[in-house]
C-alpha cells in the first residue's frame, strides 16, 4: 500500500517536474538573451518606453470597465434563475474560446468607417478604429470573461441566508451587496480582477488587427514585443522580459494577499 | 402583539396559518421538517410574500393583501435568529451584533452603548473581537440572539435556535434562551422540531404538518388532550384511539385494538386517551399495585433524552414509557427484553 502511494506520488511529482519544465524553459531561455551589458540603453529605447507606458494607460481603462461592466453579469449569473440564461452564460465564454483574430476582425467590421457603428461614429466625427479607443475596446472583449468568470465564482460562494440575515436586520438591498456580498465575493473579484489585467496586458491579436501598430497610438508592449523582435532582438527580448517579470509579481501578489485576507 | 393570518402557496403544498402572540409570550411551533416552519418566519419577516391575509406587530401593518401592504424585511424590525445563526463571517462579533443597529440608523453612541449591554447580557463580552468562525456552537447561539435582540426589534423570531448544538450543550443553553426571551419582553416565536424545546418555551403550542395547523393550544392542551396520533407523538405522550364500554363503579373500559384500557371516562363511545409516559411503570415480574392497567410488551427502542430515558415497547399497542437511565440499568433493558408495562386508570385523560 505505501509503496503503491510513493509509486503514485513519484507519478504526479514527475508530471508536475515536467509541465514545470515546460513552462519555465523557454522563458528561461528568453531570459538568457537579455542584452545584460546595454540593458540600460535598451530600457531607455523609445519603443520600450513608449509601449510599455501605454499598455499601462490603455489597461488602466479597460480594467475598471471590464469590472464595472462585468460584475452585474457575474452577480446574474451567480445569484439568479432566468430563462435564457444557459445562453447568456454560452455568450460570455464566447470571446475567449474564439481566435482573438476572429474577435479583432469582428471588432473592425463594426467600427470601420463602413460599418454600423462605425458608421454612425464617424458622422458624429469619432474614429475608432486604429486609434488608442480601439485598443482598449480589443482589451475589454478579450478580458472580461475571465473577468465575469471569476467574480461569479465569488459570488456564488456568498451564502444565501447571510443576505437573508442582513435583510431582517434591517439594511437595505444596496447596503447588503456593499456591507455583506461584495466583501464576501471579494475574493473571486479581486482575483478576477488581476486575471483581466493580466489578460488585457497581454492583449495582442485582435488588436493588431483592429488597432494596427502605431507608436505612442496602439502599439501596447505585446505589440512592441513581436515588432520589436523584427527590428533588434534584444529590444524585444527586455521588453519581453519586463512584461513576464511584472505578470509574475503581479500574480504571486495577488495569491499572497488572498491567502491572507480573513473569511 | 404579532398577529399573523396568512396563506402562501408552497411547492407541495398549501401554507396556510393563523397566530397571534401577545407581548412577552411564546408561541413554539413544532412539526416535521418540510411542515412549513420556516416559511411561517419567512412570512412574517418579509423574505416571503404571502398570497394573501395580514400581519401585524403591535400597530404597525407588515402585510396586508387588502390593504396592498407589504414593507420589505429591512423594514419590519423584527429581531430574527436565523438557522444555523447565518453570522457575518468576515465581521468580528461586535460588529455583527452592531451590523442591525447601524443599518437601522442608531446613533454611533448608542450602538456602541446598547453592543456592550447585549454583550453583558450574554456573557459575550470576552468574544467582542473575535470572528464566529473561531468560537463555538453555543457561543455563536449567544452572538446570534444578541445580533437580533441588540436592534431591539418588535417581535422575536428564533428558527431552529438550539438545533446546530450538541446534548450537553443544549440542555445550557435552554435555559439562558429562556431567561433572555422573557426578559426582552417580546413576542416571540420559537421554530423547533423537538418537544422538549416546544414545552420547555412554548406559552403556546402550534403544531403544524404540510402547511397547516394540526393543533394549537397550551402545553396542557397538548400533553393532556392530543387531538390526532400525530400531535401526541410530536409531544412524545401516549396516545390511544378506541370505543368506550358502558362504565360501571366509575371505571370504564376502552377497547382500543382488542385490548382492554382501564380509564374514568363515564359515557360510552369513541374516545381519545392520553397519559404520558413518565405514568408507565415497568417491571420484570406483574406488578402487586394498584395499577388497573397491566400489559405484557416488548422493548422495541431506547432513546436516551438528557436524563431520561425514552422506551418505545409493543404491548399489542405502541406504548411509550420514561424512565431514568438508572431504573433502565437496574431492570436489564434493552431491544427485545419483556417487561410488564402498567399505569393506572386515574393517569389516563380521555376526551373526545
Amino acid at each position: 500500500m505505501d509503496g503503491q502511494l510513493t509509486a503514485r506520488n513519484a507519478f504526479l511529482v514527475l508530471m508536475a517536474a515536467v509541465f514545470v519544465a515546460f513552462v519555465t524553459v523557454p522563458l528561461v531561455c528568453m531570459v538568457l538573451n537579455v542584452p545584460l551589458a546595454r540593458l540600460g540603453r535598451y530600457l531607455h529605447d523609445p519603443m520600450v518606453v513608449q509601449s510599455l507606458w501605454l499598455t499601462l494607460k490603455t489597461t488602466a481603462i479597460s480594467v475598471p470597465i471590464v469590472v464595472i461592466l462585468g460584475s452585474p453579469i457575474a452577480y446574474l449569473l451567480a445569484r439568479r434563475e432566468f430563462p435564457g440564461k444557459q445562453v447568456l452564460d454560452a455568450l460570455v465564454d464566447l470571446p475567449m474560446s474564439m481566435p482573438p483574430v476572429v474577435m479583432g476582425f469582428a471588432l473592425l467590421m463594426t467600427f470601420a468607417p463602413r460599418g454600423p457603428i462605425g458608421g454612425l461614429l464617424r458622422g458624429m466625427g469619432i474614429e475608432v478604429v486604429f486609434t488608442t479607443t480601439a485598443v482598449i475596446i480589443a482589451q475589454v472583449m478579450m478580458a472580461a470573461p475571465l473577468y465575469v468568470k471569476a467574480a461569479r465564482t465569488g459570488f456564488e460562494n456568498v451564502d444565501d441566508s447571510l443576505l437573508r440575515a442582513s435583510l431582517v436586520l434591517g439594511a437595505s438591498r444596496w447596503r447588503t451587496f456593499l456591507r455583506v456580498t461584495l466583501p464576501l465575493a471579494a475574493g473571486g473579484v479581486i482575483t478576477g480582477t488581476i486575471l483581466a489585467w493580466a489578460r488585457a496586458a497581454g492583449e495582442f491579436c485582435a488588436t493588431i488587427t483592429f488597432a494596427g501598430n502605431l507608436p505612442g497610438v496602439t502599439q501596447t508592449a505585446p505589440v512592441a514585443v513581436f515588432v520589436g523582435v523584427n527590428r533588434d532582438l534584444s529590444v524585444g527580448v527586455t521588453l519581453a522580459t519586463i512584461l513576464l517579470a511584472f505578470s509574475f509579481a503581479v500574480l504571486l501578489g495577488a495569491r499572497i494577499l488572498l491567502k491572507r485576507s480573513p473569511r | 402583539m404579532l398577529e399573523a393570518q396568512v396563506r402562501k402557496r408552497l411547492r407541495e403544498f398549501d401554507l396556510c396559518i393563523a397566530l397571534r402572540v401577545q407581548a412577552g409570550e411564546t408561541l413554539a411551533i413544532i412539526g416535521p421538517s418540510g411542515a412549513g416552519k420556516t416559511s411561517v418566519l419567512g412570512l412574517i419577516a418579509g423574505l416571503m410574500a404571502p398570497d394573501e391575509g395580514r400581519i401585524v406587530v403591535g400597530e404597525r401593518v407588515l402585510f396586508d393583501s387588502a390593504q396592498r401592504v407589504n414593507l420589505p424585511p429591512e423594514k419590519r424590525h423584527l429581531g430574527y435568529v436565523l438557522q444555523e445563526y447565518a453570522l457575518f463571517p468576515h465581521l468580528t462579533v461586535l460588529r455583527n451584533i452592531e451590523y442591525g443597529m447601524e443599518a437601522r440608523g442608531m446613533s454611533r453612541d448608542e450602538v456602541a452603548r446598547r453592543a456592550t449591554e447585549t454583550m453583558r447580557m450574554l456573557g459575550i463580552t470576552h468574544l467582542a473581537g473575535i470572528r464566529p468562525g473561531r468560537i463555538s456552537g453555543g457561543e455563536r447561539q449567544r452572538v446570534a440572539l444578541a445580533r437580533a435582540i441588540a436592534a431591539s426589534g418588535d417581535a422575536l423570531l428564533l428558527d431552529e435556535p438550539l438545533a446546530a448544538l450538541d446534548a450537553q450543550t443544549r440542555q445550557m443553553a435552554r435555559g439562558d434562551l429562556r431567561r433572555v426571551i422573557r426578559s426582552v419582553g417580546l413576542p416571540a416565536i420559537f421554530v423547533t422540531h423537538d418537544y422538549v424545546d416546544a414545552l420547555a418555551f412554548g406559552d403556546q403550542i402550534c403544531v403544524i404538518d404540510r402547511g397547516e395547523v394540526v393543533q394549537m393550544g397550551t402545553q396542557e392542551d397538548l400533553l393532556l388532550r392530543p387531538k390526532a396520533k400525530f400531535v401526541a407523538e410530536f409531544m412524545g405522550v401516549n396516545f390511544l384511539h378506541g370505543t368506550a364500554q358502558q362504565p360501571e363503579d366509575g371505571l370504564c373500559k376502552v377497547l382500543v385494538d382488542g385490548t382492554e384500557v382501564s380509564t374514568t371516562v363515564d359515557q360510552p363511545g369513541e374516545v381519545f386517551l392520553a397519559f404520558s409516559p413518565a405514568d408507565v411503570t415497568l417491571s420484570l415480574e406483574p406488578p402487586a399495585g394498584s395499577a388497573r392497567n397491566v400489559f405484557p410488551a416488548r422493548v422495541t427502542g431506547l432513546l436516551q433524552l438528557g436524563g431520561r430515558i425514552r422506551i418505545d415497547l409493543d404491548a399489542g399497542f405502541p406504548l411509550v414509557a420514561e424512565l431514568t437511565p438508572d431504573s433502565v440499568a437496574r431492570l436489564h433493558l434493552d431491544i427485545g427484553s419483556q417487561v410488564h408495562a402498567s399505569f393506572k386508570a386515574t393517569a389516563v385523560e380521555a376526551y373526545r
